[in-house]
């Protein structure tokens, strides 16, 4: 999808100069992964304000190890869940503070592993296969 | 950084994340040391790997699971082609470390987009060469974070859900330094369906949030503007 289409040159400039600035400013939001040496090191900084929790899944290194043989379960696109920045903020809090979580954010929790279980029991068309 | 992965001290504990990457390059000539040098590798970056994938993924992988996935994913690719990472001629070891980061983010950038293109649950593809030499080529310079990019973000956080949706998506194919930032059309077409719309509505809904943020710039770069000039 480009903005090329339908409308004016000074528009598709301007719409393009400013999905640069957003793509510069989701990366600063935590949109987009760090891929570039400066983004890592502000990310860094940014996770020092507190110590994060690996999950229990991830903190066996030679189980991680081993899983690597066999299939992973294939990263999947779940239904979004758009960002509540409090929620947001108090999820990562309670990450770095070993997941003392308040009903709100349970809730949110429970959304989002109820959405996950639904995608997974489609089928490849998006059919409830249930 | 805390509480990250459980592991006894490894014998390449000293070593660089650069010599890490080619002791674990050499997994058919010596497995145990590639395999060690990959759990130290592993224990260095687990957990700030898994933190920034949290924050950006976590929302559309419906949360720790998916992002567990990810994490594992992104390692075990690393694993199987740790010799295409390029330590660009960099010794210290402390930059080593974020080069090594800025690789990991880029295959999990890689892996997410890949998921997004295949959400019909086809198999997820497997990243092709010209990926893997594109993931090593060095990143264009991040511009600093002025008050451009303040407005932006404000201007970002005040969107509705279905234009922050759309923005987000197009996002994960943004690429620094290029002015036309195409999202696939399978993407597209699978986005529209998920918000109910037609995919040239979602082109639409793109454009009027590009404008929303422009046309908030342009008005934060006129107050700006007034402010100077009223303080002389």
């Amino acid at each position: 999808m480009t903005a090329k289409e339908g409308h004016s040159p000074e528009q598709s400039a301007g719409a393009e100069s400013a999905s640069a600035g957003i793509g510069e400013a989701a990366i600063l939001l935590g949109w987009i992964v760090p891929t570039r040496e400066e983004d890592v090191l502000c990310a860094e900084r940014d996770l020092a304000a507190g110590p994060v929790t690996l999950p229990e899944r991830l903190r066996d290194v030679k189980s991680v190890f081993e899983g690597m043989g066999q299939v992973l379960p294939k990263v999947e696109i779940s239904r979004f869940v758009p960002d509540n920045p409090q929620v947001d903020a108090a999820l990562a809090r309670a990450a770095r503070e070993a997941g003392r979580l308040t009903s709100e954010i349970e809730e949110r929790m429970r959304c989002d592993r109820k959405a996950a279980e639904e995608e997974r029991e489609k089928d490849g068309h998006g059919k409830d296969v249930r | 950084m805390q509480n990250g992965p459980v592991q006894e001290r490894s014998a390449y504990a000293r070593e660089s994340d650069g010599d890490l990457l080619v002791y674990m390059s050499m997994a058919k000539d010596d497995p145990a040391a590639s395999r060690s040098a990959w759990e130290e590798f592993y224990s260095r970056h687990a957990t700030y790997l898994y933190a920034v994938c949290f924050r950006a993924y976590g929302c559309l992988l419906g949360g720790e699971p998916g992002v567990c996935d990810l994490v594992a994913d992104t390692f075990r690719r690393a694993y199987e082609h740790a010799g295409t990472f390029e330590d660009g001629g960099v010794t210290d070891s402390t930059r080593q470390r974020i080069r090594a980061r800025a690789w990991l983010g880029r295959i999990a950038q890689r892996l997410v987009q890949s998921a997004l293109r295949s959400r019909s649950r086809t198999p997820m593809r497997f990243l092709d060469q010209w990926e893997w030499q594109n993931l090593a080529q060095a990143r264009p310079k991040a511009p600093k974070a002025g008050p451009q990019i303040k407005s932006v973000r404000e201007a970002l956080m005040a969107l509705p859900e279905r234009e922050q949706l759309v923005l987000r998506v197009t996002m994960q194919w943004y690429r620094p330094g290029e002015l036309h930032q195409r999202l696939p059309n399978e993407v597209t077409s699978d986005l529209a369906r998920t918000l109910q719309t037609t995919p040239e509505n979602l082109r639409q809904i793109r454009r009027r949030a590009l404008h929303k943020v422009e046309g908030l710039l342009r008005d934060a770069e006129a107050q700006t503007k007034k402010r100077e000039e009223r303080d002389g």
